[in-house]
């Protein structure tokens, strides 16, 4: 039967509704494709500029200076981290004047990462620190490697004064048998009245520090089983470049080798009860078993 | 082929489309990841991190970052505005936010912005003024990142930015 023309007409205007719909529907499905696009550049343009900054962190040389340390010269790297086995059993226990690592009764093992922890809290202006970390330096490198070792110089305004030595700030240690924390609490540059903060402590490290420490600079933690604060006299070091120091370590008849190294046998006899003897060619080395006869048990 | 839920008709602020199963599913599990590691460094950081399980390896030193001076901002420490953080995106990512208006697309996207700025300054000052890197910080920086990328991407195809495109 033929169609009236109202259905002729209503057939039309069906028609072009759908048509109509049908091309809205592809509007908002190509608005939405367009929106997606914007969106995914949006991301890859914030992923880019996140690229941009690890780039620049990674290829950042400086080390982190606020103490105004400059990285140390490879030939006190190598100096102060690669004393040969023989020099150390020259030296022995070291000076008999030397301080020894005092024993603590009753604490708890000083832990991090399931290995004994050695904590060490200074000061870079403080002239007892600069003597210290040579040896610390010396017996640690004996169980492990460090990197970005600084060197500075102790503060001209105390006495002795400018003493020649390096800096664990910004320094990271790495070992299998134990954790090294080694915290500048102060720079050597003077804010206001005092010496300006470096290396912020843990309210754990800073418990140890007055509990054990008496919160005197420097101190030294080895595992909550010994403490030791300056073990030798440093004005030994002054007037002396931190490369002269770093090559008189290698030669046992010199002053600062029974000193630093003999300091370094005596703590490096501590740290392998810690470690249950380990290295063991380090820990039962003719130096470091002399040494161990100075040190009371712990 | 992925199932969707069909945005409420009775919204009456202006609504997003046709929200996809997964996109509420996926950014729920990122925000819960990461308000469970904002939370642990939070722990951490009030128990004088004597716990942090993280290797000291050169560059990567978790102690070393969650224990500098830069670890707080204006003497907040960051991992409670880490935590802070998650705990009020975690809300904006459930099913039901994504199903509600316009202005809770909004809000989702402004915190991601600020968040995926935080992560920029926080991986720029790990890299260049601490020099360490704590690996924790990363995952919850990655969980950051995923979280915006996928819920700018998810926006987009639910027709979130279509009213004001439309504007223009």
């Amino acid at each position: 039967m033929p169609k009236t023309n109202r259905q002729v007409r209503a057939a039309r205007a069906e028609a072009a509704r759908i048509k109509a719909a049908e091309a809205r529907a592809a509007a908002k499905r190509a608005e939405r494709r367009r929106q997606v696009i914007i969106a995914s550049i949006s991301v890859a343009v914030v992923l880019v500029v996140l690229a941009v900054i690890v780039v620049i962190g990674l290829t950042h040389k400086s080390k982190n200076n606020a103490g105004g340390a400059a990285l140390a010269p490879a030939s006190v790297v190598t100096g102060v981290t690669k004393v040969s086995g023989s020099t150390f059993d020259k030296v022995g226990a070291g000076a008999s004047q030397q301080t020894v690592p005092k024993a603590l009764k009753g604490a708890p093992p000083l832990t991090s990462g399931g290995k004994p922890e050695v904590l060490y809290i200074g000061a870079e202006y403080c002239p007892h620190c600069a003597a210290e970390r040579w040896p610390l330096a010396v017996a640690l490198s004996r169980f492990g490697s460090f990197d970005g070792l600084g060197v500075t110089k102790s503060s001209s305004l105390d006495v002795p004064a400018s003493v020649p030595t390096l800096t664990f700030h910004g320094a990271t240690y790495t070992s299998k048998y134990l954790t090294f924390v080694g915290k500048e609490h102060q720079s050597n540059k003077v804010v206001g009245n005092n010496y300006a903060t470096l290396d912020k402590l843990t309210s754990q490290e800073q418990t140890l520090f007055t509990k054990y420490g008496g919160s005197s600079y420097p101190f030294v933690d080895l595992g909550n089983k010994w403490t030791v604060g300056q073990q030798f006299d440093p004005a030994m070091l002054t007037g002396k470049s931190q490369t002269e120091i770093a090559q008189a370590l290698n030669d046992p008849s010199t002053p600062l080798a029974k000193a630093i190294d003999g300091a370094a046998n005596t703590m490096t006899a501590a740290i392998c009860r810690l470690t249950n003897n380990q290295p063991t060619n380090v820990c039962t080395s003719s130096g470091v078993t002399a040494a161990a006869g100075r040190l009371a048990s712990g | 082929m992925s199932r969707t839920v069909a945005t409420t008709p009775r919204a009456a602020s202006p609504s997003v489309g046709t929200v996809p199963r997964w996109l509420p599913i996926v950014t729920t599990a990122l925000s819960v990841l990461g308000l469970g590691v904002a939370a642990y460094l939070t722990f951490e950081h009030y128990t004088g991190n004597s716990t942090l399980s993280c290797s000291e390896n050169g560059l990567i030193n978790c102690l070393k970052v969650t224990t500098s001076p830069e670890s707080r901002i204006v003497g907040i420490p960051v991992a409670v505005l880490g935590l802070a953080f998650f705990a009020g995106i975690l809300p904006l990512q459930l099913p039901v936010a994504w199903r509600a208006g316009r202005p809770w697309a909004q809000l989702r996207l402004a915190g991601l912005v600020v968040g995926v700025g935080m992560v920029a300054y926080l991986v720029y000052t790990e890299l260049v003024t601490i020099d360490a890197v704590c690996l924790w910080c990363t995952a919850v920086h990655v969980i950051t990142i995923l979280l915006f990328a996928v819920t700018v991407v998810g926006t987009a195809l639910v027709g979130g930015f279509e009213r004001t495109a439309a504007r223009r």
